[in-house]
């Protein structure tokens, strides 16, 4: 919990107190990230081969050439997607059975880069099957389909937050759908698998290509890079998640204090005659 | 199970008397159903040969009214305050809600194959299994449906959030069913039977998390 | 390089989504840094 919360909750700051979600854990994981990504774009661009094998007649070269660039995004932002997406049915669980809002903003942050991830993973892998596939889009492939409709739950989740509510009300709800996406996806997934008994998609990526070290190792490499991109952004996600809390019950504090001073000394009325409420309206906006 | 019939006959009550099932959702069922018809063009071998798929894509639309309906009966007059007051547990609430959807859904679907039969000229050849088909897809909507209304029932914007809430959800059973009845119609080569058994989990897996997620959602209303 | 455009289409716009993104995050969280008190804000109290 420290990492996203910082090291010493309740020790006193100077007023200086920098006004931004970051913090020496987010800096480290920052820079991380960006050197990762310069690594990772040599990698993928320039020190990789294409994928190409000799094919069954002679003279000819078979593969996803260097179609398979796009797979040092696509895969790293599937498999991230279902982290966060798993974190956060795991988080809403949690949080109904020991309702606390940490749980809840968790479940928020990671619903949130979830689905930017998948979108993320959606796109580049339309993206890729065009070339190599020669479709945009294949109804018989059971992963592909399981993805939007995850995507489509998740983004139901997203928009149901976004309703203005009682904190806590929206919390319970948004608990159940989380959940609920992680009950329906295992259903989801064996009726498409039944529906189009086959599958165009690798069984798995790795076995596939012909792995070149350079190859696998862009993979991997990908595969940490967008991890630690993703908690980047799952720790600022979290803060921000925090910060409206606070920003919404700060608003109502101020504006019950002013209230309240107002109701304790009715005194200096002014040309406006008694007029209390605007102000306080103002304040609590 | 005595307030489990209370609660569904309540509901049935409420419809019996505004009608609003009658006049309001059938006529919506069956015009979809209609456009429907105009999205494939006359063609009468195509129209039998979607039949099936067509038909669910009729019943969801329609489901996605009944279950506003079903909870903005509720939300009218606080009336879901006076159902907690009740001392009903939750779970039996859930069930008897789901029960009374599920009984004007099956009325629903009586409606729209009678008028698949007539205007896409479809023809029943295993009635069994289209009939435990239906059955076990309308408990899994009804299960759902239930659910995710009552998720979205207090917020202002219900009208247009359960819509993009419960369709997802509705995939699984869109597929299921289809393929069930595909194979009930005679225009999929498939075993319904198997189709039929995911039916059944999908209204298992939704009647079981609903009962027990129906307690926090009340909750948060209040 | 076989696929440029395919290549070039997916990279900048997975990049262009995670950027924006990130931004927008970055923004808010200033923006509402504002009207949250310090000491509300528990991460800032660590040695940084």
């Amino acid at each position: 919990m420290s990492i996203l919360l910082g090291r010493s909750p309740g020790r006193p700051t100077p007023e200086a107190a920098p006004a931004h979600t970051g913090s020496r854990t987010t800096r480290i994981l920052g820079a991380v990230t960006l050197a990762g990504v310069v690594g990772l774009c040599l990698c993928a661009f320039i020190f990789s081969p294409p994928d190409s094998r000799p094919g069954p007649e002679a003279g000819t070269r078979i593969g996803q050439f260097d179609a398979v660039r796009l797979m040092y995004v696509h895969v790293p932002a599937a498999i991230w997607t279902y982290v966060a997406l798993g974190t956060c049915a795991m988080a809403s669980a949690v949080y109904l059975w020991r309702r606390s809002a940490w749980w809840d903003r968790l479940a928020h942050a990671c619903a949130e880069i979830g689905v930017v991830l998948c979108a993320i993973t959606l796109i580049t892998g339309m993206i890729w099957g065009r070339p190599v596939w020669g479709t945009w889009w294949e109804w018989g492939d059971v992963r592909l389909v399981t993805t939007l409709v995850l995507f489509l739950v998740y983004a139901g989740y997203l928009a149901m937050r976004s309703v203005p509510a009682a904190p806590e009300a929206r919390a319970r709800r948004a608990s159940i759908l989380g959940l609920g996406g992680a009950v329906l996806i295992p259903i989801v997934n064996r009726s498409v698998e039944w529906w189009e008994n086959r599958t165009l998609h690798q069984q798995s990526t790795l076995e596939e290509l012909r792995i070149e070290d350079l190859t696998l190792f862009t993979l991997v490499l990908g595969i940490f890079v967008m991890g630690v991109l993703a908690l980047w952004l799952a720790v600022h996600r979290f803060r921000l998640a925090w910060l409206e809390a606070e920003a919404e019950s700060a608003g109502l504090r101020a504006a019950l204090a002013e209230r309240r001073a107002e109701a304790a000394e009715p005194a200096a009325p002014t040309a406006g005659s008694g007029e209390g409420t605007p102000s306080a309206g103002a304040a609590g906006s | 199970m005595r307030e489990v019939l209370l609660v569904a006959a309540k509901d049935l009550r409420i419809e019996l008397r505004s009608r609003v099932l009658l006049f309001q959702v059938a006529p919506f069922a069956v015009a979809t159903l209609v456009l429907l018809g105009f999205a494939l063009d006359a063609d009468r071998s195509a129209l039998r040969h979607f039949s099936a798929g067509l038909f669910w894509v009729a019943v969801l639309l329609t489901a996605l009214l009944a279950a506003q309906r079903s909870v903005a009966v509720e939300h009218a007059g606080r009336a879901a305050d006076a159902l907690l007051l009740s001392a009903t547990g939750p779970a039996r609430i859930f069930a008897g809600k789901a029960l009374a959807l599920a009984a004007q859904l099956a009325a629903l679907e009586l409606l729209l194959g009678v008028a698949m039969v007539v205007l896409y000229d479809a023809r029943i050849e295993h009635f069994g299994l289209a009939v435990a088909s239906a059955a076990a897809a309308t408990v899994g909507i009804a299960a759902a449906g239930t659910l995710y209304g009552v998720l979205a029932a207090p917020l202002g914007v219900r009208e247009t959030l359960l819509p993009v809430l419960l369709l997802p959800v509705f995939a699984p059973v869109l597929i299921g069913a289809t393929r069930a009845f595909g194979d009930a119609l005679g225009t999929a080569a498939v075993n319904g039977w198997a189709w039929f058994g995911l039916l059944g989990l999908f209204a298992l897996v939704y009647a079981v998390f609903g009962a027990l997620a129906y307690g926090p959602l009340l909750e948060a209303e209040t | 390089m076989t696929h440029a455009g395919y290549i070039a289409a997916g990279w900048s716009i997975s990049a262009a989504l995670l950027v924006g993104y990130a931004v927008m995050i970055l923004l808010r969280g200033r923006r509402l840094s504002g009207r949250v008190p310090a000491r509300r804000r528990r991460w800032m109290t660590a040695e940084d």
